[in-house]
């Protein structure tokens, strides 16, 4: 069955066309939910509720865009519909917080702090969920999702130039998780080294 | 050495494309000079690397029933259209029943099958039948309607809590369910019209008890689908 198909299938209540486009797209939707608020419970309530509202509005979908663009931004209205429901935004939006408590120092001394080689998915998926919330939220859209910042902006209510300069901190916050990671390891492995 | 703090933010604007080209041809000039801007930027490029090649995450399995549940209740879900009998017994079916009661619906199809070969045959006006008496014949329906009503109160009493059951079932088994009970209905129609049109038969008479007897034990086995799980 072909997405079209199963589009059409859904518009007519087929169960099975419910579930092949699920299985399409729920990896997308999950992973989505899931980096954006690192609780699995809450993800997979995200997640559910995402597919239900598509699943509800789908007769209304015209292909004007791709339905898996559409399926996102859905699913990324509904993240930051609930984000801003809790009050869960750690970091302002629309101040930039540059007390530094969030950020890494700027100086670390003599040691090289390559990363080439050490970013591996466990350590990254770790370190990006490591992040403040505020970060991870336009690092997630921006880095990962693809989203461009005038569409971050527009999404969270900011301007363009506070989207880039949360994207800068969360890489500079995530680098310093990541080297920190390297740090820590080195350290093991010369405590293991006889 | 220092880890390039003057510039790292053009750094990362850089890398986006978001600096006016007189700012990015200082900054590509600076990481080029610079080592520490060129190690700060090779880090930046790792992550931006390492991001790409993060894979999309499985959602648990009863994401899905949980989702099918609530589509079911909003009835965004609609039952399919009600198929012809024949493409409900159809061999594709058959993987679905419990081993048991495939076969136990086969054999009943093949005698339903003899019997209307049977009935046909016994029309013919070649082959004369010989009739039983009308007392004696009288007496055998008599029977059958005793059987049948000893049949239609078990199956009357099973019905509501096997109803019950269903709704609690798993959606697949309960349709399962449902397609034999449906196949069962079918085939005691079917041999209630062979008793009524040839009360002498003792075929039509001894598949319409069959018919009976299978569909309360497959009500037995719905009430009882526990243990089937």
């Amino acid at each position: 069955m072909t997405e079209a198909q199963a589009i059409a299938g859904c518009v007519a209540g087929d169960p099975q066309a419910f579930e092949v486009l699920y299985n399409m797209h729920k990896r997308r939707v999950y992973s989505l939910c899931l980096r954006m608020v690192r609780d699995p419970a809450e993800a997979e309530d995200l997640s559910q509720e995402a597919f239900m509202q598509l699943f509800r509005k789908i007769g209304t979908f015209r292909g004007d865009s791709a339905f898996s663009t559409w399926l996102h931004r859905l699913t990324v209205n509904i993240i930051l519909m609930r984000i801003r429901k809790k009050g869960l935004v750690q970091v302002s939006l629309d101040q930039d917080r540059d007390d530094g408590q969030d950020l890494p120092p700027k100086e670390y001394g003599s040691e090289d702090i390559d990363l080439l080689g050490l970013v591996d998915r466990i350590t990254l998926e770790k370190a990006i969920a490591a992040l403040p919330r505020g970060y991870r939220t336009v690092f997630v859209l921006h880095d990962i999702e693809g989203y461009e910042h005038n569409e971050i902006a527009r999404l969270m209510g900011c301007s363009v130039g506070n989207s880039k300069s949360q994207l800068f901190k969360a890489r500079l916050k995530l680098r310093s998780l990541l080297v920190e990671k390297k740090q820590k390891s080195k350290k093991n492995q010369l405590k293991a080294s006889p | 050495m220092t880890d390039c703090p003057d510039i790292q933010e053009d750094v990362s604007l850089w890398m986006d494309g978001d600096l006016d080209p007189s700012r990015a041809e200082a900054v590509e000039k600076q990481v080029e000079s610079r080592a520490e801007c060129a190690a700060f930027h090779q880090d930046l490029i790792s992550i931006r690397e390492g991001v790409k090649e993060l894979e999309p995450l499985e959602p648990p399995e009863h994401l899905w029933t949980n989702l099918r549940s609530q589509l079911e209740a909003e009835g965004l879900i609609r039952s399919k259209p009600k198929e012809s009998f024949w493409a409900a017994i159809l061999p594709q079916r058959l993987p679905d029943l419990k081993p048991a009661w495939s076969g136990a619906i086969l054999a009943l199809f093949l005698g339903i099958g003899s019997l209307l070969v049977y009935e046909l045959t016994s029309r013919s006006p070649v082959v004369p039948v010989p009739a039983a008496s009308t007392s004696g014949q009288e007496a055998l329906l008599e029977e059958v309607r005793k059987a049948e009503a000893n049949y239609l109160a078990a199956i009357e009493a099973l019905s509501a809590s096997s109803r019950k059951k269903l709704e609690g079932l798993d959606p697949v088994l309960a349709q399962v369910f449902h397609d034999n009970l449906a196949t069962m209905d079918y085939y005691l129609d079917e041999c209630r019209q062979a008793v009524k049109n040839s009360p002498q038969n003792p075929l039509a008479r001894r598949y319409l008890l069959a018919a009976y007897q299978k569909k309360v034990e497959l009500l037995q086995t719905i009430v009882t689908s526990d243990s089937l799980l």
